[in-house]
This record gives structure tokens, C-alpha cells and sequence, in this order.
């Protein structure tokens, strides 16, 4: 069922911020700059949720609010007829919800973070940019839809990551951002493409019927859904920074933090993890190699960038690779088919991580810009409310109950751990113990990862805000807590953090309570399943299950407990020593595992080298050498010629007409008896057929004279043409050159095929036997 | 003598323009007579210093609003016109001498709308340059009276009827500016070549009469397959054809038209550019390509025209477009360019003849393009040239840095050249697209196609040039004052219109292709 709705609205009211900063913004104060931002991101979240109240409250669970803009003329190429329009169903609603809400603190936030900024009202126009950007994208009905969305907030993000572009660096930044996304974005639009080449559409609510076209085989043996689930797939590890593209988010960081929060954390990054969820039709096509690879491919991201973040010593790349690892971990979710728990570890860590940056905003706030944590310490004291925040949101993300993070990265875990992948029935028994070994191996590297996480979390929080102040005394005596515009999306981030995970208990915690508790525990998972993603696969008995929360938090405790030794009270001896006894791990680590060198071996430098060639070779020598000096020698020579001819002298100019009218009546009279001498040859035995004026000489309107054996006498004298052209038959054998010559009566005229200029075109001979 | 009452209502476009043009008149001679004695602007040295009587400054202020209001009120005619034809023939007036069809509706609404937004922006040009009489007015009526006549001509002596009528009265638009020898210059040059080509014209007419004995195109086009082989009757269509290749200034018929479009005040030189090239060309649509060319029935293959068009249309591309690289005046470089364009518009002339009928609608559209983008882009010049001593600042230096000095006139500017470069999303790009589309359905025009895209792209250099010299240079430091852009409403707002309707038809050309395409 569906109802229409004007869901433009959403995305409009960002949309009309963004003009009006960015065109009168300069002239309007911060003051109002900050009223029209935060207000139309206001007005879009209350839309918005207005909207998802009607759709929760007064649709059945399947249904859904629509808008439509074109019916089927979006776009008009040839056959393609793509519409467009915004849809809101439950998938879009929790989307919504997040990017509006968090979008609106964020943006409070930065009213006070950015408020010494010449460039206030820039920054907020991009920003409310990027909001309706991030709007389109999510509340898209079709993949086209989408991908406008998509590629907006690509823009936004490079704006504003380069936002202070003064400085090389972020301007650096940006644009590797924009490379590495676009090679994302080709990947995506393949997908949209080749989606639309199968079935016919890119909607998705007429995708699901159709799904059983993708299941014929396409290309080198796997099924048409597979390649692309593939391509899509490119696209959401370029967005989500996903290996082998996440390389772009680390440097990111160059942006100013609400951006990193926003964009970075909260809301952009996470479109991948949406993107599959929503097209989970085409990834949940057995046999399951799109989902082996996008959640094998999520797990060892989440291993990867949870060990580098480590041992980082700056404040936002430790944040950094731990949203690139967290991200790893939802894609581990829509990969095993745990779809809810992706989509509900979405929601958390977009609280969560968002509070994370937030608080790394105040303190380099403080700290008067710097971001080395090893320059940190003893913060606490100086800032108590951006601390105890920041308390809930490592709690949160280490996964401790009853946090946001416990309950969402643990329903990742179950589904992991419990996800069967189908494949082939041909795989021999090795390959089918590897695939069913395949889960344990996922929800293993989680588990490390898990641990990881906790660790690098606490040692953030540990050598930060406890201990005693490592900077300059400068530093020491500006320290100061934020001013209330940021301190309160901080509170209510956290309040989110510690709340936004009881919509998603899971039911065996319930088990054995009153049936009103049971019903709400299920909520997230009855808000989704079964009318927008299947639910998600459960490790089968109680115990199991409890098992694996069990060892989860003990995991968790323990990641949280060696941070403590070590860093409690600041860095201590014995985190020297082993980082001094494990120096080539932690040198492995602290370059990233030498990922950005590789590209820049493999990629850059050949890349520079192929430029290098290009511009001295074919730029300086051929370009620059050769055609800039012939073209205009040519050119040149060839406008004094004509500048000779136009020297403003009428009696010129007249005898210009009248020998253009001579040349004119001249050159057109003579293409009729040139048409005449054209002729095509065929042969029945001695016989042969000459026809003659291509069919475009009417009849008898010429006079022919023919010599078939090419000896200069003319066999045949004053034959009018016919259509059906001339024979001939030859007494002997050989090769006989003819020659035809076409006279026009009217015109005194005529044409030989032997002349060299205006002759025949191919010379007329012909070989009998 | 008689003639039907509805031919009344049919040549209503035709009539209502004379008359037009003939209120226009009364009102200036009975506009406030009082004349000053001497010229109230400086001259520029060079130019004559005779003092003689001029129209006090603005009483002919009025003559614009009623001119464009008229025309506008014509515009509704010929737009409501289309739902008095009945079937797919026209509609045949005054004993089979005009046809109102579809198609010579839409040519005279093109001309129609050229001249409005022409109109528009001339009045500041003229007040600044003391020219500000109401013949202007009178006289672009009158003309377009004469291209409605020709764009509607169903019989050889109402297309000599046509053609001299509209050429009568740019002869004298070329030439009022008076204080000026080069307008004088243009204006001459322009008639004593142009009474030639008329004469060339009229024997022409002669000879075909001679040989078929009738003057009506739909008696000579059912002839022409027995009388196409008489030598007399093909001079007399080859002289007719050169007489028309003169009139869209094609090459080697051109010479006259640099100098004319230079030397004429710019907003007459739009209106050549654009009204008579329009209606020469839908002269040469209805002489040629209907009743001469037919691809159907192959009659075009008795006559040679197509093949002496095809080489005209390569000489007048080449020779328009590597003659406008060199040019230093804009305006010059306009005129060169608008020959250039010429080339391009006989493509869609050859293709009518060996492709048929889809490729009306893109000539159609290519002149309808090209029309606004003119008269545009003179109505720019016009405006941003003007110097403080009464003549004009046309040259790329002095056009150096007008980005930074009259930003809004730069970006309009702008928009009109990279129309007349073919860039999307701008009329002119999709004018270009449909023309060489439809051309390239035959494989006997690729080669044309292929060197009207050479051509194009070697056009990019030149329209280019006049961009970065906008944008991307310091004005030159000199002694003298620099240009000063008039300032009149009415002209910002043709700009403004002529700037919008190029980038809407870049956007949503389909509605005038549609359009343009049913124009049979």
C-alpha cells in the first residue's frame, strides 16, 4: 500500500538553506547564517519524522509513502525511460530519522566549533548541502535516484573535507577522497547499468519480482545477479571505505571535525551498508558468493583498520580506522544475511561515533587545535562533561551492556556466527568444509576485532583524559570546556548512545517475560522484517546464544582491561616495553601496513610516469612542436590569401558572382554524363552485361559510344541509354578493357570513362574465358 | 479580378505588418516635430562634421513599446494561423500567387521573433548614436512584410516580389547611419551588388517562364522532370540559385556581406544577419529542395543544383570560419561567422534534397537557433561597445577585462557564442546535433558532415577568443576613455530574453524540434 506525501520537502528545505548561505550568505551575519542552517535542517527533521509517524502509525508494514516527480521521463534516452521519485518505507524511515536528527546536532554543534571562521557561511552552506544531498540519496525510489545523492554528498564531502583549501594538505586530502570515490562510483554505475539491461527497471519496488532474471548464468559461470551485486559493491566499498578503498577516509581528517562526524561517521560512510541492504534482493541470490565476499571482505576490514588504529597517536585517525573497522563490521552484517543487525549497528554507531568525534572536536577545541593524544592527558578535570560523554561512548562501542553498541554488534556476531552460505552443488568436500567453516572465521576475526576495538578505544580514553597534562603550559592554561551549543549534542548523543540499543534486545533476553516487554524488545527487528529484509539467521538454542554474548562482553572487558594497565595514569613503562619488544609489528602498524606505499608504487608512480611521457612526448614535441606551427603556417597563409581577395572593391566582389554563377552552372552540368560513364560489370558465361549511370541517369537521356575490347575503335556508336544497361558477347577468351563515353545532347557535353579526371571511378575491364 | 475574402484572413501576418509599418510612419510625422540644428554627441574626428536636424533626444521614445507590441500582436496571428489549415497542403491565396502552409508560418515567426528581440535592443544603440528616427521602425515592418512574402511565395514573381521588398528596406536600414562613411559604404556596396544579383535573379525568372511557360511552382515542379534537360530552363534555376546563395551570403557570393554586416549599425546588422537570412534560406527550401529536389521520385537527379550546393557548402564553411580566426573586430568576426553558419544551413538544404523530408525540421531548428543566438549576441555588442564619442569600441582589446566591468552583458556574451560554437547545453549545440544527425543518414553526406565538424571545431577558436579576452585579460592601459555600455531596460531585457530562450532550447529542445518537425 502506499500513500503519497511530499517527501521533497525533506530534501528541499536543506536544499533552500544551502542557496541562501551560499549565495547571500556573506552579507547575512553568522548570526542568521547559523538560524537558516540549523532551521532548515530543523524543519527537514520534522518533516521527516512526521512522515515516518504516518507511515509506523497509519500503513500496514509493507506500505509505504511515495512522491513522485516523473513518470517514467526522468531520463529519455532511446528505450531507456527512467522515473523518479522519493519513497519512504521502513529501511528509508531509520535512514531518515539518523540523518536528519544527527544532521541537526551536528549542525548545532558547529555553531560554536566554527565561530571564529571567516568562512562561516560556506561551511554551512556545504553542509546543508550535503544534508539534502545525504536525503536524496536515502529516500531514492530507484538506484538512478539514488545515485544523484550518492555522488552529492561525494561532492560535499571533497568541498569540505578541502575546506580550508589554503593549506596543501587538505586540499591533497579532498582530492583523493573525489579519485578514490569516483573509482567507486564507476563501479556503481556499471551495476545501475547492467541491472537495467537485465530487468528493465532500476526501481526498487519493482525490482523483487523480477530478481529470478539475475539468477541465468551471465559471465564466466556466475549467475547475472552476481556481477552485479559486484559493481555495486565497488561503489559501497569507495563510499564506506571498504578495502582496497578506504585509503581516502584517514586523510579526511583534514576536514573540520563536525564534517568528520557527520560525513565521516555518521551518515555518508554508512550509505554502502544502506545501499546493500536495500538492494539485498540481488545480494541474497544463491549461490551466496556476493555475500561471502562482502562480508568476508567486511571482516577483514574490521580486523585491518582495528589493529592500525592501535597504536595512532593522532586524536581523529584513531576515530578514523575505527570507522572504517565498524563499518567492516555492518558489512559482516548485510553480508551474512543479519541484515537487522547491520542496519541496527548503523544506528548505533552513528550515535556513538558521531558523540566520538564531537568530543574530539571539544578537545582539540581546547587543546587550541593540536590532536596528538601523546601530547594529551589529564584532561578530565578541565572538562568534565565532554569527558563522562566520552566515558559512555567508549562504553558504547566496546560493547559493555546495556549500551548501544552491546546490543547491536552482538546481534553482528550471532548473525555471523550462525550465516550459512550456499553454494554449488559441484564444490568438492574440501571446498564445502571450507564454506561451512566460512561463519566461524567471520564471527573469529570479529571477535579479535572486537577486542582490538575495546583496546584502542580505552587507550584513547585512558591517555587523554586521565593522567597528568604532557603539553606546553601555553596549552595547559587555555584548557576549557565547551560552550553549551556543543556540550549539549554531546549529552544527547550520549543519551542515545546508552538508549538507542533497547529498540533491539534481542528476544532471547526477553525470554520468560510479561508479553507487553517481549513485544517491544523485538522492536527494531519487527520494524524491518519480513516486509523490508529477511530476518536474520540465529544461533539455533538459548544457550549458545547467551554463550556468545557472554564472550563477546568478556572479550570486550578484557580489551578494556589491558588499556587500563597500560594507560591508566598516562603511558606507562610497561606499554613501552612492549611496544619496544614487538617493534616490527608495531612499525607494520604504525605505517598502515605500507597500504598508501603499495598504491603509490602499483598505482601513482606509473600513473605519474604515463603523464610524464604523455606531456613531454606528445604535449611538447607533437603538440607544442609540430601542430601549433603547422596549423597556424596554414592558417595564416591561407588568410592572407583570402584577405587579398577581400579588399573592399565592388567591381571585385560583382566579378566574384559571375564567375562563381560560370563555375556553378559550369561543374553542375557535368555530373550527369560523369554519372554516365560509372558502370558495373556481370558476366553469364561470353556474355557481358554493362550497366551503365548507376540508376540515376534517366533513360535515353544520353548518348553512348562503346568499345568493348578496348582496342580504340568503337564497336558500338550514337546508343541511347536504357536502364537494363548493354551486353556484349565475346567471341574470344581474355581480358578486354572497355571504354564508355557518354555524350548529353542537350548540354554538348560529354565524359570518357578513360579520362583521368571526372573518369570512371574503378576502371572498366572485364577477364572471360 | 477577384480573390477569395478568406485569402483576407489568410495573409493576415502580410497585411497587418504593412499596415503596421505604415502607423509606425504617421506617428513619427506627427511626433514632435521640433528638430535640433546641431548633433548633441561629439563625432569622431574622421567622421564628417556637417551639422544637420535630429529629433530631440527621446521623442521617439514611444515608437519602440508600439513597435514591439505590434509585432507581437502579429506573432499571435501567425501562431493561431497553424489552426486554419486544414490537411496536410497548404491553403492557396490570391489565384495560387501565396500558400499559407505550416511551414512559412514558421519561418515568418522566427523572423518575427528576431525582429522583436532585434527591436528591443536597438533603441539605446540608436539614441546613443543619434540615429533615432522612426523609419528605423517603418522600415523593419516593411521588410518583414517582404519576408513574409517570399516565406509564403507559391509563384516566382512573388518570390521576386518577396526578395525585393525585403531587401529595399535593409538597403536603406544599412545605410542610416549617416554620420558614419562606413555605414554609407556598407549600405552602397550592399545595393550595388545586391541590384545586380537581382537582376541575375530576374532573368532567371525569365528563362524558366521561357522554357516552362508558367511561373507557378507547383506547375513547374509537375514539369520539371520533361524540362530539366533544356539548357534554358537549368540557367535559368542555376541563375536563380546564385541570386539566392547572394542573399544568405554564401561563398564565393559572400564578399559584400563583411563589410555590409560591419559597416551597418549592429542592430540592423542582426536583423540582416538573422530576418534575411531566414527567409533567403526558406526561399531557397521552397525553390530547391520542394520543387526542384524530391528525393522520392528522384526528380532532384535531373538537375545538378544539389552537387554544386554540396561544394558551395564545404568553400562557405571553410572560407567563413578560417577567415573569422584572423579577425580582430568582433563584429567583424560576427559576420564572418554568420557566413560560416550559412554553410552549415545549406547541409540542411542538401540533406532536404537527398535525405527528404526529416531533415525539414532540423534546418527548421538550426535557424531558429542561430536567429536568437544573433541577434543576442549583436544586441551585446551593441550595447557594451558603445564609446563615450559617439562611434564604437569593437576590437578584442577593447573587450579585454569587460568580465570585470560589465559583468551581466560578459555572461550573456558568453552564452551566445558558446551557442554559436555548438557547445551544449545551449541552442545551438542541439541545432548542430539534429543537422548533422539528419545528414548523416545518407553515406554520401559523411564527408560534408565530417568537414562541417572540422569546421565547428576550428569555430571554437575564434568564439573562444573573444571568451578569454573577457575573462582572462587586463584591459589593455591606454589614453583613451574606455567603452561605456548604454543602459536601457528594454535592451537588458531583449538580452536577458534572447540569453534565456538560448539556454531553454539547450535544455528542452524538444517541444521546437516537435514543433519544427511537423512544419510541413
Amino acid at each position: 500500500m502506499t500513500q503519497n506525501y511530499p517527501l521533497y520537502l525533506i530534501a528541499l528545505l536543506p536544499f533552500l538553506g544551502a542557496a541562501l548561505n551560499l549565495l547571500f550568505g556573506r552579507r547575512l551575519g553568522n548570526g542568521i547564517v547559523s538560524l537558516i542552517a540549523c532551521g532548515a535542517v530543523a524543519g527537514a527533521a520534522l518533516v521527516a519524522t512526521k512522515a515516518v509517524w504516518i507511515l509506523g502509525h497509519d500503513l500496514p508494514t509493507k506500505g509505504m509513502l511515495v512522491d513522485q516527480f516523473f513518470e517514467k521521463d526522468w531520463i529519455t534516452a532511446g528505450d531507456l525511460h527512467v522515473a523518479a521519485g522519493l519513497m519512504l518505507d521502513r529501511l528509508s524511515a531509520v535512514m531518515v530519522l539518523i540523518v536528519t536528527w544527527i544532521a541537526l546536532l551536528i549542525h548545532i554543534y558547529a555553531t560554536g566549533y566554527m565561530e571564529h571562521e571567516p568562512d562561516y557561511a560556506r561551511f554551512f552552506g556545504y553542509l546543508n548541502l550535503f544534508t539534502g544531498s545525504m536525503l536524496i540519496l536515502v529516500l531514492g525510489d530507484s538506484l538512478p535516484v539514488t545515485f544523484v545523492g550518492w555522488e552529492g554528498v561525494g561532492l560535499c564531502s571533497y568541498l569540505l573535507i578541502g575546506f580550508w583549501y589554503q593549506e596543501d594538505k587538505n586540499a591533497t586530502a579532498g582530492r583523493k577522497a573525489f579519485i578514490v570515490n569516483r573509482v567507486g562510483d564507476f563501479g556503481f554505475l556499471l551495476g545501475i547499468c547492467l541491472l537495467w539491461t537485465l530487468l528493465g527497471t532500476v526501481k526498487y519496488a519493482e525490482m523483487g519480482s523480477l530478481l529470478n532474471e539475475l539468477r541465468r548464468p551471465f559471465w564466466m559461470g556466475w549467475p547475472a545477479g552476481y556481477w552485479v551485486a559486484v559493481f555495486l559493491f565497488i561503489g559501497c566499498m569507495g563510499k564506506s571505505a571498504q578495502i582496497p578503498l578506504y585509503v581516502w577516509l584517514p586523510d579526511a581528517m583534514a576536514g573540520p571535525t563536525p564534517v568528520s562526524a557527520l560525513i565521516h561517521a555518521a551518515t555518508m560512510v554508512t550509505a554502502g551498508v544502506y545501499v546493500v541492504a536495500r538492494t539485498h534482493g540481488i545480494f541474497d541470490i544463491t549461490p551466496s558468493a556476493a555475500q561471502m565476499l562482502v562480508s568476508g571482505i567486511g571482516a577483514i576490514t574490521a580486523l585491518m583498520a582495528a589493529t592500525i588504529g592501535i597504536v595512532q597517536r593522532d586524536f581523529k585517525k584513531v576515530l578514523a580506522y575505527s570507522t572504517v573497522s565498524q563499518l567492516g563490521f555492518m558489512f559482516v552484517g548485510v553480508g551474512s544475511g543479519a541484515y537487522v543487525a547491520g542496519i541496527m549497528h548503523l544506528m548505533t554507531h552513528a550515535f556513538f561515533k558521531a558523540g566520538l568525534f564531537l568530543g574530539a572536536g571539544s578537545v582539540m577545541h581546547a587543546m587550541g587545535g593540536e590532536g596528538d593524544i601523546t601530547k594529551m592527558g589529564g584532561l578530565g578535570k578541565h572538562m568534565p562533561i565532554t569527558r563522562w560523554t566520552f566515558f559512555v561512548y567508549c562504553l558504547a562501542i566496546a560493547g559493555i551492556f546495556p549500551f548501544a553498541g552491546f546490543f547491536s554488534k552482538d546481534a553482528i556476531l550471532a548473525g555471523a556466527f550462525a550465516s550459512k552460505f550456499v553454494m554449488a552443488d559441484t564444490a568438492n568436500p574440501t571446498q564445502q568444509m571450507l564454506i561451512n567453516l566460512y561463519p566461524k572465521f567471520l564471527w573469529g576475526t570479529l571477535t579479535l576485532a572486537a577486542f582490538c576495538t575495546a583496546f584502542y578505544m580505552w587507550r584513547l580514553y585512558f591517555m587523554v583524559f586521565t593522567g597528568t597534562f604532557r603539553g606546553t603550559h601555553e596549552q595547559e592554561h587555555h584548557l576549557h570546556e565547551s560552550p553549551p551549543e556543543m556540550t549539549l549534542p554531546l549529552v544527547v548523543l550520549a543519551v542515545g548512545a546508552v538508549l538507542s540499543g533497547l529498540i533491539g534486545v534481542p528476544a532471547v533476553m526477553s525470554h520468560g517475560l510479561p508479553e507487553s516487554v517481549q513485544h517491544f524488545t523485538g522492536f527494531f527487528e519487527h520494524w524491518l522484517v519480513p516486509a523490508i529484509v529477511p530476518a536474520s539467521p540465529e544461533p539455533h538454542g538459548h544457550a549458545l546464544e547467551w554463550g556468545l554474548m557472554a564472550g563477546a562482553t568478556i572479550i570486550s572487558i578484557a580489551g578494556i582491561g589491558l588499556a587500563a594497565s597500560l594507560y591508566r595514569g598516562g603511558i606507562s613503562k610497561a606499554a613501552e616495553n612492549v611496544k619496544n619488544s614487538l617493534q616490527p609489528v608495531y612499525a607494520l602498524l604504525w605505517n598502515k601496513y605500507f597500504v598508501d606505499e603499495l598504491y603509490d608504487l602499483v598505482l601513482v608512480r606509473p600513473l605519474k610516469m604515463l603523464a610524464r611521457v604523455l606531456w613531454r612526448v606528445a604535449d611538447a614535441v607533437i603538440v607544442d612542436g609540430g601542430l601549433t606551427k603547422v596549423g597556424p603556417a596554414l592558417v595564416g597563409w591561407f588568410g592572407t590569401r583570402t584577405r587579398r581577395l577581400q579588399n573592399g572593391d565592388v567591381q571585385r566582389y560583382l566579378i566574384a558572382v559571375v564567375l562563381g554563377a560560370a563555375a556553378v552552372l559550369f561543374l553542375s552540368t557535368f555530373w550527369l554524363p560523369y554519372r554516365g560513364v560509372q558502370g558495373s560489370i556481370t558476366k553469364e558465361g561470353r556474355r557481358v552485361n554493362l550497366v551503365l549511370g548507376e540508376g540515376k541517369v534517366p533513360n535515353n537521356r544520353l548518348v553512348y559510344r562503346i568499345d568493348w575490347d578496348g582496342d580504340g575503335k568503337f564497336d558500338e556508336e550514337n546508343v541511347r541509354h536504357a536502364e537494363k544497361g548493354f551486353f556484349h558477347d565475346y567471341q574470344n577468351a581474355g581480358t578486354f578493357r572497355i571504354v564508355v563515353e557518354a555524350h548529353d545532347p542537350d548540354w554538348h557535353v560529354g565524359k570518357s570513362s578513360a579520362d583521368w579526371i571526372l573518369g570512371a571511378r574503378k576502371p572498366l575491364s572485364v577477364t572471360v574465358e | 479580378m477577384t480573390f477569395d475574402v478568406a485569402d483576407l484572413q489568410n495573409s493576415a501576418p502580410l497585411l497587418l505588418l504593412t499596415v503596421a509599418g505604415l502607423v509606425l510612419m504617421l506617428l513619427d510625422a506627427f511626433s514632435r516635430s521640433k528638430l535640433v540644428g546641431a548633433p548633441y554627441q561629439k563625432k569622431m574626428p574622421a567622421e564628417t562634421s556637417e551639422a544637420y536636424p535630429l529629433p530631440v533626444a527621446g521623442s521617439r521614445g514611444y515608437l519602440m513599446p508600439v513597435t514591439v507590441l505590434l509585432l507581437l500582436g502579429i506573432l499571435a496571428v501567425v501562431a493561431w494561423l497553424p489552426g486554419q489549415i486544414h490537411g496536410d497542403h497548404g491553403v492557396f491565396m490570391y489565384r495560387d500567387m501565396l500558400v499559407l502552409d505550416r511551414f512559412g508560418l514558421l519561418v515568418s515567426g522566427i523572423c518575427i521573433v528576431g525582429a522583436i528581440l532585434g527591436v528591443m535592443t536597438a533603441p539605446a544603440f540608436l539614441r546613443a548614436h543619434g540615429l533615432e528616427m522612426g523609419e528605423y521602425y517603418a522600415l523593419v515592418m516593411f521588410s518583414l512584410a517582404g519576408m513574409v512574402i517570399l516565406v509564403m511565395a507559391a509563384d516566382l514573381v512573388t518570390v521576386f516580389l518577396g526578395v525585393e521588398i525585403m531587401s529595399l528596406g535593409v538597403y536603406v536600414l544599412a545605410g542610416m547611419w549617416r554620420k558614419s562613411q562606413r555605414s554609407a559604404e556598407a549600405a552602397m556596396k550592399y545595393f550595388l551588388v545586391g541590384a545586380f544579383v537581382s537582376g541575375l535573379l530576374l532573368y532567371g525568372i525569365a528563362l524558366v517562364y521561357g522554357s516552362v511557360g508558367t511561373t507557378l511552382l507547383s506547375e513547374i515542379r509537375s514539369r520539371a522532370p520533361v524540362f530539366a534537360s533544356r539548357p534554358l530552363f537549368y540557367i535559368g534555376w542555376m541563375l536563380i540559385f546564385v541570386s539566392f546563395l547572394f542573399k544568405v551570403a554564401a561563398v564565393p557570393f559572400h564578399m559584400w556581406a563583411p563589410d555590409t554586416y560591419d559597416g551597418a549599425p549592429t542592430p540592423v546588422s542582426g536583423f540582416m544577419m538573422t530576418g534575411v537570412k531566414a527567409a533567403a534560406f526558406a526561399g531557397l527550401y521552397r525553390l530547391f529542395a520542394v520543387t526542384l529536389g524530391d528525393s522520392q521520385n528522384a526528380l532532384q537527379a535531373y538537375t545538378g543544383w544539389v552537387h554544386a550546393a554540396y561544394g558551395i557548402a564545404i568553400l562557405t564553411m571553410t572560407l567563413g570560419n578560417l577567415a573569422a580566426l584572423h579577425q580582430e573586430s568582433i563584429k567583424r568576426m560576427l559576420a564572418y561567422s554568420s557566413i560560416a553558419h550559412a554553410g552549415y544551413l545549406l547541409i540542411g538544404l542538401i540533406a532536404m534534397a537527398v535525405v527528404g523530408d526529416s531533415a525539414r525540421g532540423p534546418l527548421l531548428f538550426y535557424l531558429a537557433a542561430y536567429t536568437v543566438t544573433v541577434v543576442g549576441a549583436m544586441g551585446v555588442v551593441g550595447w557594451l561597445s558603445r564609446d563615450l564619442r559617439g562611434g564604437e569600441r569593437l576590437t578584442l582589446d577593447d573587450w579585454a577585462g569587460m568580465g570585470q566591468r560589465h559583468p551581466a552583458g560578459a555572461l550573456a556574451m558568453t552564452i551566445f557564442l558558446l551557442s554559436l560554437g555548438g557547445f551544449p547545453p545551449t541552442a545551438g549545440f542541439f541545432g548542430k546535433f539534429y543537422l548533422f544527425r539528419v545528414a548523416l543518414e545518407k553515406p554520401s553526406l559523411l564527408p560534408l558532415v565530417l568537414i562541417g565538424i572540422a569546421n565547428s571545431l576550428i569555430s571554437v577558436y575564434y568564439y573562444l577568443r573573444v571568451i578569454t579576452a573577457m575573462y582572462f585579460r587586463a584591459p589593455a592601459p591606454s589614453s583613451e576613455p574606455a567603452s561605456e555600455p548604454l543602459s536601457s531596460t528594454a535592451l537588458s531585457v531583449g538580452v536577458l530574453i534572447a540569453a534565456l530562450l538560448v539556454l531553454g532550447l539547450g535544455l528542452m529542445p524538444e517541444w521546437l524540434a516537435n514543433l519544427c518537425a511537423a512544419a510541413n
